[in-house]
């Protein structure tokens, strides 16, 4: 019984949420017992649902019964039903460290210089747009936000956590 | 004549607070004022709060604007301790929910803020409870019934450590009854509907929001169409005829309430902090304001500077003294 | 009753007015259409301009405003699979594929109309309900709440189709996530790892933000291309075909708004819930459909719009009653009202019958005029899913954080959709339901909370449950719901025998 090599990062998936509802489980212990009644109830039944559709993955026959029974398909038919597009574990990776760099700069200078910015670096390098497309784009966005959320609506736009606390 | 000698005193009350204020005083306000509210959009602190801005306006000069501001998170918290932690400039002020604000430094709760610090500028409202029944459901039709049954009542209210649940307890702790509480209503308008359709035998609603549930067409006792009133906490006579707190004896509850009290970031200069002051005061009792106020049944119930100072030390100590019962309903069991 | 409907459209007739039903309407499309922001905030933000206004004028404005985001809402629900408010979410369903196969505009039109058309009936069957209304709120007790909320999650588990057990996992990592925060019956603070930020609980917008809008365009950043695949050769399809779908399909759009109404009553449950019960009684309804839903099924965008904006009237029935907000939207009106004066409850409905009318009136007047404005520029605004996604990344997320932080001017939330995001992604990647997760989001708190209450009510006698009609009937629609699967599965294998028997 193993799990073929291109069902492999669906497996992996399901192991993390596992290993989250785990810790979901033991931190529930903590509370009183109304506190806790419904969370464990929850994160009880989630374990035996994990490991079915990690069951599901497998070669074996039980893992084809399984898919079959709530899905009424079989691991081959799930397979061709998956999206096709191609993914690689560095190209995810590039992505959420471009989303992740825009979230650390908002946190840290604020909205308005890293709307701009973002907008800019990925039009040019990620897209491949000349300077002036990309620039015209990154000023449309921040006048939008800017009049929109700042002169409209009259929020104040989060400007860094030095400003915020200290500004 | 008369108007040199009024220009005169003028002149002189300006050379007065010149020599007495620092200089930042004399041009307070010079920038707009923030007026924080520490509930989200739609209840009644962010309407007072919003009502209140312009008059406050007014009151400061006219010259700049008062904004309002939503800043809710962690139950009120998140906002006093946003203002604890401003330049102490008068730039933001906040209109705190006592006795609600002090649980966490009552119970020694890491607050970021503390109510006996923030620098108080008056009191804008108030309000004192009543004990309602449903007027078709109710089992215990009168204070008695209930006094007799004491452990057989049920009260819908909101969660151990809220305001009203901490109302009820000292209540009822005091008059010899032992309740059994149904929690998790979200607001007193709900465990008020609680009431009406059944779920509990009765609860604590503050005055104010009991009149919205009495028909306006006949305002007479036997128009309350869907909650009737049981009991009155009050040491004066009751509006609704009905027994008081006062009359069994039990003064001190009297303080039982919730009382909206505006301040400011602690520190904040003795000239600014008495210009918001006495704005404050005059947009409260400006009778454009009051009538409003009790248009909408909610009577304003203006307390200066000092008073309202007095008034949070009072609430204080009152409550510390419960420290017990707060402490253990507030607490986790880690 | 009648001459405060006709004060109603009296008050509404002045060209004054009918120019701040337009303005509120616009603002109301707009603010529903950008996620993060919607209705509330809209009313909310509009509160100060309404100070030298009557209150009747202040009213026309609102009314335009709430009437017209859900229909707002839905069109970035199809074209960017963001729900622009949180009801909006089951419209992503089958409006998003619908919108990637080159049939943007038929699903805008079809939403658009189902919104103006549900909007007049939740206001019709609002004003029909008057007499009764306080019974109807009545109904719904502790137990009763338990048993829908019940109703509810049964009704993911079905909706998943075959990827049913996924749907189940997706659901109970909603649950968790409902359960992080406050907890009212104890007022005890859990899983919130001492973080003050979780102390309120995982705020659904942002959770939303990050689940639908942000891993989308992850997503998108990862395949390359346009939202729409084969837009380059499939033409725009016509709007009218989407105009025409809800009047052919009627019945979904009838049983969608009464799901509306009805839930919508329901005071803390809200259009999100209806919207989804509204969806999944479709799929129900129609076990043999021409296009499997989930898969760009135009009946799966007509029923939860249809409920969406039904709901702006159920949601008054307990406002007006008493004075109890159905919902955020209403919570912040009813502040609009006791600003200008009015006490809000049953005094409002006695005292102010022309204002309720003049309300009613203003919420059916908008819900038609936001539908013909998106129908004008449905054509332009498909389009979007033609744009390149170098373009359409950046901008939508950097736009979909700022209204991520506008909600409740907090920087936490913006971490929150970031999170979210991820978690978004990799369901995409791996093909879990994504709505289940915010349904139980909704309805896992509104089940634990039931339950809690309803055993503090009984003294622990479970009986409760089923002593009582409500909450027998709703019993009786979970049994059902839960044994459709396999009649449906009999149902489709009866279709194809006969198929093969007349081969």
């Amino acid at each position: 019984m193993r799990i073929p090599e291109h069902r492999r990062p669906s497996a992996y998936y399901i192991l993390i949420i596992l290993a989250v509802v785990i810790l979901f489980i033991v931190t529930s212990y903590q509370y009183k017992i109304t506190d806790r009644m419904f969370p464990l109830m929850v994160g009880y039944v989630a374990v035996p649902l994990l490991l079915l559709d990690l069951l599901a993955l497998t070669d074996s026959k039980i893992g084809e019964k399984i898919s079959v029974f709530f899905s009424a398909k079989t691991p081959k038919e799930v397979d061709e039903d998956a999206d096709p597009t191609k993914r690689t574990l560095g190209q995810e990776l590039l992505i959420f460290l471009w989303m992740g760099a825009l979230v650390l700069g908002i946190y840290l200078i604020g909205f308005l210089p890293c709307t701009p910015v973002f907008v800019y670096c990925w039009m040019k390098y990620r897209g491949g747009y000349s300077v002036k497309e990309s620039a015209y784009l990154a000023i449309g966005t921040i006048v939008f936000v800017y009049v929109l959320f700042e002169l409209i609506l009259q929020y104040e736009l989060y400007p860094g956590i030095f400003l915020y606390w200290y500004g | 004549m008369i108007s040199k000698i009024t220009t005169g005193a003028i002149a002189l009350s300006t050379i007065a607070m010149v020599a007495s204020a620092p200089a930042q005083a004399m041009d307070f306000p010079k920038k707009n004022i923030t007026f924080l509210i520490a509930y989200g959009p739609g209840g009644g602190f962010d309407t007072i709060t919003r009502k209140l801005g312009p008059y406050l306006k007014k009151y400061l000069g006219g010259k700049v604007n008062i904004v309002a501001k939503n800043l809710p998170g962690g139950r009120g918290k998140k906002a006093a301790q946003f203002l604890a932690k401003r330049k102490p400039d008068g730039s933001h002020i906040l209109m705190f929910n006592m006795p609600g604000h002090a649980m966490p430094n009552i119970i020694g709760e890491k607050a970021g803020y503390d109510v006996r610090k923030i620098d108080w500028l008056g009191r804008v409202a108030q309000f004192r409870y009543i004990i309602v029944t449903s007027a078709k459901k109710g089992k215990y039709k009168t204070i008695q019934d209930v006094l007799k049954a004491k452990s057989q009542i049920k009260i819908p209210i909101t969660g151990p450590g809220t305001t009203g649940y901490l109302a009820s307890a000292i209540l009822w702790n005091a008059l010899g009854v032992q309740p059994k509480y149904i929690t998790g209503y979200k607001s007193s308008s709900r465990y008020a509907l609680g009431v009406i359709r059944g779920d509990g035998d009765l609860t604590i609603l503050a005055k104010g929001s009991f009149k919205k549930y009495v028909s306006s067409k006949k305002k007479k006792r036997a128009a309350f169409k869907d909650l009737k009133p049981i009991l009155e906490i009050t040491n004066g006579k009751s509006e609704f005829g009905v027994p008081t707190t006062g009359e069994m004896g039990q003064k001190d509850l009297a303080i039982l309430g919730g009382d909206r009290i505006v301040g400011t970031t602690p520190g904040t200069p003795k000239a600014i902090k008495d210009k918001l002051a006495d704005a404050l005061y005059k947009s409260v009792t400006d009778p454009e304001f009051v009538a409003w106020g009790n248009k909408v049944g909610r009577p304003v119930a203006p307390l200066n500077s000092a008073d309202a100072t007095k008034l949070v030390g009072q609430l204080y100590s009152y409550y510390v003294q419960y420290k017990d019962i707060l402490a253990a309903s507030n607490k986790k069991t880690r | 009753m009648f001459e405060a409907l006709i004060e109603g459209i009296v008050n509404l007739s002045s060209p004054h007015s009918l120019m701040l039903l337009a303005a509120g309407s616009v603002v109301g499309l707009l603010f529903g259409a950008i996620p993060g922001l919607g209705g509330t905030t809209a009313v909310a933000l509009l509160i100060p301009l309404t100070f030298g206004m009557e209150p009747w004028q202040a009213i026309i404005l609102m009314g335009g405003v709430m009437a017209a985001t859900s229909t707002g809402g839905s069109i970035s629900a199809i074209l960017l699979n963001t729900p622009g408010i949180a009801p909006n979410a089951a419209t992503t369903f089958d409006g998003y594929p619908l919108a990637q196969q080159g049939k943007a505009g038929m699903a805008i039109g079809a939403g658009a109309t189902a919104s103006a058309l549900g909007g007049v009936i939740g206001v019709i069957s609002l004003v029909a309900v008057i007499p009764i209304m306080k019974a109807i709120v009545l109904l719904f007790t502790p137990p009763e709440f338990f048993m829908l909320a019940i109703f509810g999650l049964c009704a993911i588990a079905v909706s998943s189709g075959d990827r049913l057990l996924q749907g189940l996992i997706t659901a109970i990592i909603g649950l968790m996530v409902g359960f992080v925060g406050y907890y009212d019956v104890t007022s005890t603070v859990r899983y919130d790892f001492g973080i003050p930020l979780l102390e309120d609980g995982i705020k659904l917008v942002p959770a939303l933000i990050g689940l639908f809008a942000i891993s989308e365009m992850i997503n998108l950043a990862v395949k390359g291309g346009s939202i729409s695949e084969s837009a380059s050769d499939v033409e725009i399809s016509r709007i009218s075909d989407g105009v025409k779908s809800v009047f052919k399909n009627w019945s979904t759009m009838v049983v969608g708004s009464g799901y509306g109404t009805f839930i919508g009553a329901v005071p803390g449950v809200g259009g999100t819930v209806a919207a989804f019960l509204s969806y999944s009684t479709q799929a129900q309804r129609d076990p043999t459909p021409d296009i499997e839903y989930g898969k760009g099924n135009i009946k799966g965008v007509i029923a939860p719009e249809s409920a969406n904006n039904a709901k702006d009237g159920g949601s008054l029935i307990p406002t007006l009653a008493f004075g109890i907000p159905g919902s955020a939207e209403t919570a912040v009106f009813l502040g609009v009202l006791v600003l200008h004066g009015i006490e809000p409850g049953q005094k409002l409905l006695e005292d102010h019958q022309d204002l309720v009318f003049t309300l009613v009136v203003a919420l059916t007047v908008s819900a038609v005029f936001a539908t013909l404005v998106v129908l004008g520029l449905a054509k332009y605004m498909a389009l979007l899913t033609r744009i390149s996604v170098h373009m359409l990344i950046p901008t939508v997320t950097v736009i979909a954080l700022v209204g991520a932080f506008a909600l409740n001017t907090e920087i936490g939330d913006v971490v929150i959709a970031f999170i979210f995001a991820f978690i978004g992604y990799f369901m995409i990647r791996f093909n879990y339901p994504r709505v289940t997760f915010t349904i139980a989001i909704v309805l896992g708190s509104i089940t634990e909370l039931s339950f809690h209450q309803s055993m503090l009510i009984s003294d622990d006698d479970m009986s409760i449950f089923y002593t009582r009609g409500l909450s027998i009937f709703l019993l009786f629609l979970t049994i059902l719901s839960l044994a459709f699967p396999t009649f449906r599965r009999k149902m489709k294998e009866r279709k194809l025998a006969k198929e093969e028997a007349e081969q």
